[in-house]
């Protein structure tokens, strides 16, 4: 059965990032003008407005840059209490991605603790990334 | 010809604020423009602008005109206002914006009195801020199946990161409920009027969004507020005015200071915007009033209280007062600067900054006893 997680509904901007996500890698486009990587995936860079967007597979680690647990249903499909993290990439200071572990030990780690983005089953076409510590079995 | 110090709120007025009602939101808001009407001295017929913010903005919101949500279309059948010259539904804005608006269309003469209003609803039998199975579109593929923006989840990771880099507590967050439900014991319209919370009750409630637990969040609320606005030369005789000597959007706010010529000095007391406690340290560390990391000792060691080196949320803020979105933050600095705040009025309450809207939105109002 599908889970009632919310599906993400990809457009021309953000395809080619569901469609990495769904063979296990993680893609960003990459302004050639600026050198710079975004996420979320934008129509244009949003620094010097140029369409030259490249998509790239990028590393799927980075680092702890905050955490919280909701204990509210925040997730349909996810029971409550649901870890969501953010996490700084590797090497790209401020591009900070959100989204969910299922490690509590993450909780007791400090910022900047190596983390790893990985990728939950494959459900109505998609696989979501998730965080967990570096270094845990995948 | 410059903004600060042309316009002026001329009266306030605001509903009953409840948990839940059986009354609507319709209803809720014509009492707070009729109660704003009388307090300016305006009759309905001269109200010929209206700028309003009618955005239900809980994930569980059901985003109904006249359910949830009050448009100027809906509101403007329901008051009868026939002469409106002058109108703007600000979806996402705040009560902040309303005033930037209003000033703008009244300086350049597009009317001449502006009705402002800012309703909030819970709505029975729906459930408030939790997320829903429906497919996540457009930029919610990349928060919705996250729950990145379910319980203020969003400013629980900047402030579980500010804690962490800055040495503070939950214990130290406590301190801004407290502020919050003391201040509130003196506003006839908190929904938490006479209840404390002690730090034992604190630390034991459920959580919403680590470090964020229920006493950290406003209350859903059926409430409204609504104000008259008009050129200095314009206002009634008999009205009490607060001039608008500032204004300032989030990307350039301290505009807010160049505009009216004051400095942080001259503020006596600030409404800083508060949907989630953690929420009213940032513009006293942006603005200067303490240095980065360090408002939560501020606020801790009593430099917010009513009687401190400077008042923060007078009214209890949302988190005291019910969750109006910042037009209780409007109302609060409206009423301090006209002197009409009663058992909470501040000593020094020539000029008050209000703020609404969380750190990467929202704007800033400065309202000044003296035309500046």
């Amino acid at each position: 059965m599908d889970s009632q997680r919310p599906v993400p509904m990809p457009n021309a901007e953000t395809a080619p990032f569901w469609t990495a996500t769904a063979e296990a890698r993680l893609s960003l486009p990459r302004c050639n003008d600026c050198d710079r990587l975004f996420y979320p995936p934008p129509p244009r860079c949003p620094h010097c407005l140029s369409d030259e967007l490249v998509w790239e597979d990028v590393a799927a680690n980075g680092k702890l840059y905050s955490w919280t647990e909701i204990f509210l249903e925040a997730v349909p499909g996810i029971a409550a209490p649901t870890l969501l993290v953010s996490v700084e990439l590797a090497g790209q200071r401020g591009l900070v991605m959100h989204m969910l572990a299922h490690e509590p030990r993450v909780k007791d780690l400090p910022l900047g603790s190596a983390m790893s983005i990985r990728f939950g089953a494959l459900e109505n076409g998609v696989r979501l990334p998730y965080a967990e510590p570096a270094g845990d079995a995948a | 010809m410059t903004l600060s110090g042309a316009t002026a709120i001329c009266g306030f007025g605001s509903s009953e604020i409840v948990r839940r009602s059986d009354r609507s939101i319709t209803a809720f808001s014509l009492d707070a423009a009729l109660a704003a009407l009388e307090d300016a001295g305006i009759a309905r017929d001269e109200i010929d602008g209206f700028v309003g913010a009618p955005w239900a903005p809980n994930a569980g919101a059901v985003n109904a005109d006249g359910a949830d949500e009050i448009s100027m279309v809906a509101f403007a059948r329901a008051m009868g206002l026939k002469n409106l010259r002058y109108t703007a539904d600000l979806y996402q804005g705040y009560s902040t914006d309303m005033v930037a608006t209003a000033a703008q269309a009244l300086a350049s003469g597009r009317c001449r009195y502006v009705l402002g209003l800012r309703a909030m609803y819970n709505v029975q039998g729906v459930s408030y801020g939790t997320g829903n199975a429906e497919p996540a579109f457009g930029n919610e593929q990349f928060t919705k199946p996250f729950g990145y923006k379910i319980g203020g989840a969003r400013f629980a990771l900047r402030i579980n990161r500010y804690m962490q880099r800055f040495g503070m507590k939950r214990e130290d967050l406590y301190e801004v409920v407290a502020l919050s439900r003391r201040h509130a014991a003196a506003n006839p319209l908190a929904v938490w009027r006479g209840k404390e919370v002690s730090l034992e009750q604190y630390m034991d409630s459920g959580m919403v969004a680590y470090p964020h637990c229920m006493f950290d969040c406003d209350m859903p609320v059926c409430g409204a507020s609504a104000f008259v606005m008009a050129r200095v030369e314009d206002v009634p005789g008999s009205a009490n005015p607060a001039f608008v000597s500032g204004l300032a959007g989030c990307h350039q706010p301290l505009e807010v200071f160049d505009m009216s010529g004051l400095k942080r000095e001259d503020v006596g007391l600030c409404q800083l915007y508060d949907g989630f406690s953690s929420m009213v340290y940032e513009w006293l560390e942006n603005f200067g009033w303490c240095g980065e990391g360090e408002a939560w000792k501020f606020v801790r060691d009593g430099h917010a209280n009513a009687d401190g080196r400077l008042p923060v949320n007078t009214f209890g803020g949302s988190i005291g007062e019910g969750r109006l979105h910042g037009i209780g933050h409007l109302r609060e600095a409206y009423l301090q600067v006209t002197g009409r705040a009663g058992a909470r009025q501040a000593a020094r309450s020539d000029n008050c900054l209000v703020q609404v809207g969380p750190y990467d939105t929202g704007s800033f109002v400065m309202l000044s006893r003296e035309a500046r």
